[in-house]
């Protein structure tokens, strides 16, 4: 009898393991069933479409690079946007991502609300950023910057604070044993030991930065996304091509200096 | 005798159902050097982190130099911190950090925080962090990155830094149990000379019963949460009868 018993209770499980399956594989079907009527998939369209891509980029060809000065010196309006708004990002971050990590902080009752706020920037994409500070300090480079040091400002600040969180609190906490507050002890013993962490994820949000801010312009923040639209907007398909390929280009130029330079702190 | 410079009070700690210790009781005067031995799980670390309430003990009381530890926060805390020096058995140094540069950080708790900001301690504050270099023999690496340094060269930058803070009591949890035997001599003779020189009152927990007996003044042992067995030639106060 006893026997049976535990039979029965060994196998409950598997049962129930079996449903729970029936269950995940039924959820994810309508997931896909609603999301592809949502979305309106017409591969209809896409067929017809394609041809015109096609001929789109048959009539890009050659590639427009008249004025390379201007798509030089939109290409650094990028860089540079991305530069000022990593740089603000990185400055404001740095502060409350001390008060917001856990075990560092000098106080819960501040890092809780702070965290809320991380959250709130992370939440609003450096895009909509963008939009609203277009309206707010007019067209131009200015208005990106803001953008992208608003919402990097969170996110950096998340990274941050869990590169101190990770880092060997041991010492911090034999500062704070010895009567030395938390401020000291942390500007003193765990700002030297996590600051090559921290640059590594300033140097991250740099090149991601550099990455969003090619597609600000679109929203009239400046930079090379800018020139895009407007060669877009006219039908100027030699120039669109040429302006998407000195992204590439940029792109992956800052790509690989930031990998260099993240190797070289690491 | 002098009067002891740290009382321990029937200190309790438990963990959910678990009493690690049970009332603790000691005293240690100026320049003693007492040896606490008790196996691992015996509640040694659980007791060196409730004298500086590092943990919140449930129970008892600690007065270091006259100073309350417990049911004080604060300044009066930090007060009564500044007055131990800690020297753990894992040395805690920052291995990023030089050498000097660590003692300095015992430091930290007498200079101003712009102070630790700018890393501009006073040159007075530098000369002594380089003589408590000296004193446990490293000079000449003050330079060093402390991570690059040698196990036993690790914890006598930990002691260095302890005793930078000037304390009236130095707290040592295991500090020779991850060196090798020469450096664990060469660690507590350093620790032994501190107490019989600056008068300073050492606690230091060991399970090695031959080195205890060879170092320290007195030893006592930690056995199911209390103090047990005090030996009979105590020649300081002890509380507990």
């Amino acid at each position: 009898m006893a026997t049976d018993e535990r039979l029965a209770a060994q196998q409950w499980p598997i049962v129930t393991r079996r449903w729970r399956a029936f269950g995940w594989i039924a959820a994810l079907t309508t997931v896909y069933a609603v999301s592809w009527q949502l979305v309106g998939i017409d591969l209809g369209r896409a067929a017809e479409g394609l041809p015109r891509l096609l001929d789109w980029g048959a009539r890009g060809w050659p590639p427009d690079f008249s004025n390379p000065q201007v798509l030089a010196l939109r290409a650094a309006e990028t860089v540079a946007m991305a530069t000022l708004g990593t740089t603000i990002a990185a400055v404001l971050a740095l502060p409350l991502a001390w008060l917001a990590a856990d075990g560092i902080s000098p106080s819960k009752a501040v890092a809780v609300p702070i965290r809320w706020w991380f959250n709130a920037l992370r939440g609003i994409d450096s895009f909509i950023f963008a939009l609203i500070f277009v309206a707010a300090v007019g067209l131009g480079p200015f208005a990106g910057v803001l953008g992208i040091g608003l919402h990097v400002w969170g996110s950096m600040a998340k990274l941050y604070a869990e590169s101190m969180e990770t880092a060997n609190l041991r010492p911090f906490k034999a500062a704070v044993a010895s009567g030395a507050n938390r401020s000291k002890a942390f500007v003193f013993v765990l700002l030297p030991d996590v600051v090559r962490d921290l640059l590594s994820v300033t140097l991250f949000w740099w090149e991601f930065n550099v990455r969003a801010s090619t597609v600000l312009g679109i929203v009239g923040a400046g930079g090379i996304g800018q020139m895009l639209k407007n060669s877009m907007d006219l039908l100027d398909f030699p120039r669109v091509v040429a302006v998407i390929l000195v992204v590439l280009a940029l792109v992956t130029a800052i790509d690989q200096v930031s990998a260099l330079l993240r190797r070289r702190v690491a | 005798m002098s009067s002891p410079v740290l009382v321990v009070e029937g200190v309790r700690k438990r963990y959910g159902a678990h009493q690690v210790l049970h009332g603790v009781d000691l005293a240690v005067a100026p320049g003693e050097f007492v040896a606490l031995l008790g196996p691992s799980g015996s509640g040694k670390t659980t007791l060196f982190a409730c004298l500086t309430r590092l943990l919140e003990p449930d129970e008892g009381q600690v007065t270091v130099n006259g100073r309350p530890v417990t049911g004080t926060r604060g300044r009066g805390l930090a007060a009564a911190r500044r007055e131990i020096g800690m020297v753990f058995q894992q040395y805690n140094v920052a291995e990023r950090l030089s050498a000097l540069d660590n003692v300095l950080a015992g430091r930290l708790t007498h200079q101003p925080t712009w102070r630790a900001a700018l890393r501009r301690f006073p040159d007075a504050d530098r000369r002594a962090a380089l003589a408590q270099l000296r004193l446990v023999g490293l000079e000449a690496l003050a330079a060093q990155p402390a991570g690059t340094l040698s196990g036993g060269q690790q914890q006598r930058v930990a002691i260095a830094r302890a005793l930078a803070q000037q304390p009236r009591v130095l707290l040592a949890d295991e500090p020779v149990s991850s060196l090798d035997p020469v450096a664990a001599e060469g660690v507590l003779s350093t620790l032994s000379g501190i107490a019989a020189r600056d008068r300073v009152g050492v606690l230091c927990s060991l399970h090695q019963e031959h080195l205890a007996t060879r170092f320290a003044t007195r030893v006592v042992r930690l056995t199911a949460g209390r103090i047990v067995n005090p030996e009979p030639s105590n020649p300081a106060p002890q509380r507990s009868a």
